[in-house]
């Protein structure tokens, strides 16, 4: 009996743990694969050593003449003697009408042929071998796809057993167990871009969802129908955005909507939680912020993309630096300081955080200067000491981060009963279903992280934060294997968004920095928080997609040649 | 741009490590005082499902128990004042102190992660802690707490050849029953003589006299010879400018006879001659400025070698007034291991932890804790304790018919009033099976107020049977 009741209460961290592990036994080593060469095996003249080797990149030409990257001195050599191109991945090699033949495996070759791995070629004097390295993505995954299924599975088991369970409520559970599954499998197995992305996030929203439902079955059927919505909106974004460059016309469109959202939020928002950062409808309430930020993301990436040539260089002098001129700086200066106003008029810290912090990353790496960083950081301080002095409630929140235990009457009774749920989770928690979540106020939303901390122990901690850091790794390989400098500036900016999301929060809870709420990503409860994850991570996709199949195309973005 | 998204990445990767090894951190480094702070409501979530478990004496009377009311139990003390700090109390509203604090997780049965631990921390079926077994004789544990009451101080009774605290009371004390308890809070903590404090291990005071017999042990160390030699007593010494008094000339007197009438000048000259680096690690010998382990919190004796460096100082020093501190818990063991030929045990108070089934699970074996002289050295002194006790000694009060007690009177001078009187003592002397520490602040004369409740608290303590 009791070896039961083990089991099921550690059913959850163990899935997580075998997640992890089995994510990181397949991955590929930084997504770099070996280049593609030709290896001389004899050498027709003393000029060539045998054993040389050319890349063979997006194709060559092979000959005498000095023109070609492959360059064969041999009288018995055509000037251009053939070519080898890159199609699809795969190498394909002609002879350009050579006077004395090109033999591929001792046949003559008198049509386009298919280089593979080893493959001969005789030219003149010459013998070459082709050293081709494997495709990538060989091996697919069986089971990496199944998890999200198995985790709420095992979650339902337990909270069944312990009669949490409403029979009503296993059919929605299990249609957002299929959406994630399936989403998962057809990503595998049929979609472009990177398939750990959305594994990642479908993991995540699995165990948000089972956690969710433990505290709350209210809110645990409502997060199942965001996650149904929000995965809804991936597919809608693979499927019609046919190219993400086509975002860069609707700029402005996107600036101006993030303004006024904003706006609209300060006129008719009502306050929850101690932000005034809701609009509500109804039952139903919804947070603009959310949506605001990747908008942001998108509006930064394409007005940087487009000036970052100008705000590198500087005409205007402050001291000994030079900055770019008013005409450049002054609508980046205005956006930014405009949506910050707003959004510390809402009193929603944690996002107006975020907010600058994503846009410092952006225009630093935009403009690769760093002195974009210190002037951030700088501003970022006085800042913080203004608001200091002028929001109380600030103080508050310092002091409390500074002797939580000393505030628990002041405030502070929040953060030192996560620190509680974190510190008495132990190694390996209490076992999922045994934590005191109610002891917690808003545990279903920016406290996710100390309930899991307190069931699935330091070893779930642990395990959550390595995935959100493979997440966020991903995204920026995302970012760096990006066709255009606006793929690679928006998948930067989405990245910083999971990132400082998830670091904000966790360093908040944990008391390692001070409070500041904001969703954890696809973790906490909150329809705005998890549609506009999705669509995040729906652009991630877009962007690895069409970066791969650039790549392939071999017309991968040299161009930013820096 | 590349290179600063990849630098970008470095950040990142950094901000990560540095959270992983903050949670590391913070789950094992401070999980353990998080778990137990007294705000932290999930402990007493947990307890309510455990029956905690009883705490009893030596002989097997249950001192502390739980009895269910209602949904929740409640914590009984039986013998709330007599007992009250070494059981400590348990609230929910004011923690948890003394053996209730110190030996939570046994109390509950939560240590380590058997089975029945899993089923307590999920509420499969409400289980029983485990019991805690004292070295405490129960009898002599309530007539010492009787022959206290009147007077705020402390008396200690250990066995000497073990360390086993056979009875231990601190005065005033209170009732930590929580219906009276919780209401009396405010007024216990202001209350002057302090009934919160347990004076036997956290109180320290002056020895008066009874230092004396340090003294004399660190003497014979640098001294073999000491104690053929003889001192003339006229009833003052004049040490750099200072007169210091005896309460009349002694005349000539020998070690012995120095013990027996506490002649101030003779040890205020010995510890002159002894010098301040042998005097400083003659104490450190006997553990002055070292940890004292115990299973309460008790406090560390502390050594002030500053004040040990002139004359005037080392006189002071060497009678017990000056900058030298003991606690009561100390004294006896200090009185306890001349006793023992020089050998001082480790003391302690919980002998046996028993499941509800009443099996063994845990039990404590006597533990040396360091050797303060050698036994030839003791024995030496034990002879001129035994004087003290004579006819003409100062402590005849604490005499036993057909029972050799060697023992020492102390008064020490404070600024709080009359005297604090201490008394120390071992019995039988020849081979001691009791030692007790008694000490009655403010009570004047160490052998008219201390000696009397020292001698009933060993005439019991070698009675009783065991």
């Amino acid at each position: 009996m009791i070896l039961l009741v083990l089991v099921l209460k550690y059913l959850l961290l163990f899935l997580i743990c075998l997640f992890l592990l089995n994510v990181i036994l397949n991955l590929s080593p930084s997504g770099k694969t070996k280049k593609a060469v030709l290896e001389v095996l004899s050498s027709g003249t003393a000029a060539v050593q045998s054993g040389k080797k050319w890349d063979l990149g997006k194709g060559v030409l092979l000959g005498r003449g000095s023109e070609c990257t492959v360059n064969l001195p041999d009288p018995y050599v055509s000037s251009r003697h053939a070519r080898i191109i890159l199609q699809d991945g795969k190498y394909y090699v002609t002879d350009l009408g050579s006077t004395n033949g090109t033999l591929l495996n001792d046949q003559p070759l008198t049509f386009p042929q298919q280089l593979h791995n080893g493959s001969y070629l005789k030219i003149g004097g010459f013998v070459l071998k082709a050293l081709i390295p494997e495709e990538k993505k060989a091996g697919r995954s069986l089971l990496l796809p199944l998890f999200p299924g198995l985790i709420i599975a095992a979650g339902g088991l337990e909270l069944y057993w312990q009669q949490l369970l409403k029979y009503q409520d296993i059919g929605v559970l299990m249609a957002a167990a299929l959406m994630l599954v399936i989403s998962s499998y057809v990503v595998e197995y049929r979609g472009r871009g990177d398939p750990l992305l959305i594994q990642m996030i479908s993991v995540l929203s699995a165990l948000g969802l089972v956690l969710i439902y433990r505290v709350d079955p209210y809110y645990g059927i409502r997060q199942s129908y965001w996650v149904i919505a929000g995965f809804g909106l991936y597919w809608a974004i693979q499927i019609f955005l046919v190219e993400y460059k086509r975002l860069l016309n609707y700029k402005y469109t996107f600036m101006v909507l993030s303004l006024v959202f904003l706006a609209i939020t300060i006129l008719f928002g009502v306050e929850a939680g101690g932000a005034r950062s809701w609009l509500s409808f109804g039952s139903f309430h919804f947070q603009p912020s959310e949506f605001v930020k990747i908008f942001m993301v998108i509006f930064l990436a394409g007005y940087l993309d487009e000036n970052k040539e100008i705000l590198r260089g500087g005409t205007l002098k402050f001291g000994r630096f030079y900055f770019p001129d008013w005409p450049y700086l002054g609508p980046l200066l205005a956006v930014c300081g405009l949506s910050l106003l707003l959004l510390v008029f809402q009193k929603d810290l944690g996002m107006a955080l975020l907010f600058f912090a994503i846009f410092l990353v952006m225009v630093y790496i935009a403009t690769d200067r760093s002195y974009f960083l210190l002037l951030g950081l700088g501003l970022f301080s006085a800042g913080t000491v203004l608001m200091y002095h002028i929001f109380p409630h600030v103080q508050n929140r310092l002091s409390i981060y500074l002797n939580p235990l000393e505030e628990l009457d002041a405030g502070g009774y929040q953060v030192v009963q996560s620190l509680f749920a974190i510190g008495g989770g132990g190694i390996f928690g209490q076992g999922f279903g045994s934590g005191f979540p109610t002891l917690i106020p808003a545990v279903h939303t920016d406290f996710i992280f100390s309930l899991m901390a307190e069931e699935l122990g330091l070893l779930g901690a642990l395990a959550i934060i390595g995935i959100y850091f493979i997440l966020v790794w991903k995204g920026i390989q995302t970012a760096l294997q990006a066709s255009d400098d606006f793929g690679l500036l928006m998948a930067c900016g989405f990245s910083s968004i999971l990132a400082l999301q998830t670091l904000i929060i966790i360093g908040g809870v944990s008391n390692l920095i001070p409070l500041t709420g904001i969703p954890l990503p696809f973790l906490s409860y909150g329809g705005s928080s998890f549609i506009s994850n999705c669509f995040l991570i729906g652009m991630l996709s877009k962007i690895s997609a069409e970066g791969e199949s650039a790549e392939n195309l071999g017309v991968v973005a040299d161009t930013a040649g820096d | 741009m590349r290179n600063t998204v990849k630098k970008f990445f470095i950040f990142i990767t950094v901000c990560f490590l540095i959270y992983a090894g903050y949670l590391i951190y913070l789950v094992l480094l401070k999980g353990p005082a998080l778990s137990k702070h007294a705000a932290n409501p999930r402990q007493w979530i947990v307890e309510n499902r455990v029956m905690r478990g009883g705490i009893l004496t030596r002989d097997g009377e249950k001192i502390a128990g739980s009895i269910i009311e209602g949904d929740n139990n409640k914590r009984k003390y039986y013998y709330p004042q007599q007992y009250a700090h070494l059981t400590g109390y348990h609230s929910q509203i004011l923690g948890k102190s003394g053996l209730e604090k110190a030996y939570d997780e046994e109390l509950l049965g939560l240590k380590g992660y058997s089975l029945r631990n899993l089923e307590a921390r999920w509420g499969l079926v409400k289980t029983e802690g485990d019991s805690l077994y004292l070295t405490i004789d129960h009898q002599l544990q309530m007539k010492a707490y009787e022959l206290m009451s009147s007077y705020r101080g402390a008396a200690v009774v250990l066995n000497p050849r073990t360390g086993e605290i056979l009875a231990m009371v601190s005065t005033p004390s209170y009732d930590p029953n929580n219906d009276s308890l919780e209401k009396s809070w405010d007024k216990l903590r202001e209350n002057e003589s302090r009934p919160l404090w347990n004076r036997a291990i956290q109180g320290l005071y002056p020895p008066g006299s009874t230092m004396k017999i340090v003294t004399a042990a660190i003497g014979l160390k640098k001294y073999p010879q000491l104690q053929d030699v003889t001192f003339n007593c006229q009833g003052q010494l004049t040490i750099e400018g200072r007169v210091l008094r005896d309460l009349r000339a002694h005349g000539t007197v020998d070690l012995k006879r120095a013990l027996a009438v506490s002649c101030n000048s003779y040890f205020a000259d010995l510890g002159m001659r002894i010098g301040s680096e042998d005097f400083t690690r003659g104490l450190e010998a006997f553990g002055w400025g070292a940890e004292l382990p115990f299973d309460l919190p008790a406090a560390d004796i502390p050594l002030d070698r500053e004040s040990l460096q002139n004359a005037n100082g080392l006189a002071e020093s060497s009678m017990g007034q000056g900058k030298i501190q003991v606690s009561p818990l100390f004294m006896a063991m200090v009185a306890g291991s001349l006793g023992n030929g020089g050998l001082m045990m480790t003391p302690y108070l919980v002998q046996e932890i028993r499941s509800p089934e009443g099996d063994l699970v845990w039990k404590r074996e006597p533990q040396p804790l360091r050797t303060v002289a050698s036994s030839e050295i003791a024995w030496q002194v034990q002879e001129g304790m035994v004087q003290v006790i004579r006819p003409g000694g100062t402590g005849t009060a604490a005499s036993l018919p057909g029972i050799t007690v060697a023992g020492k009177t102390g008064s020490a001078e404070n600024p709080a009033g009359n005297p604090h009187a201490w008394f120390v003592a071992f019995a039988p002397a020849e081979q001691p099976e009791a030692a007790v520490c008694v000490v009655v602040e403010n009570g004047g004369q160490g052998g008219r107020i201390a000696a009397p409740i020292a001698k009933e608290l060993l005439r019991l303590a070698l009675t009783r049977e065991d």
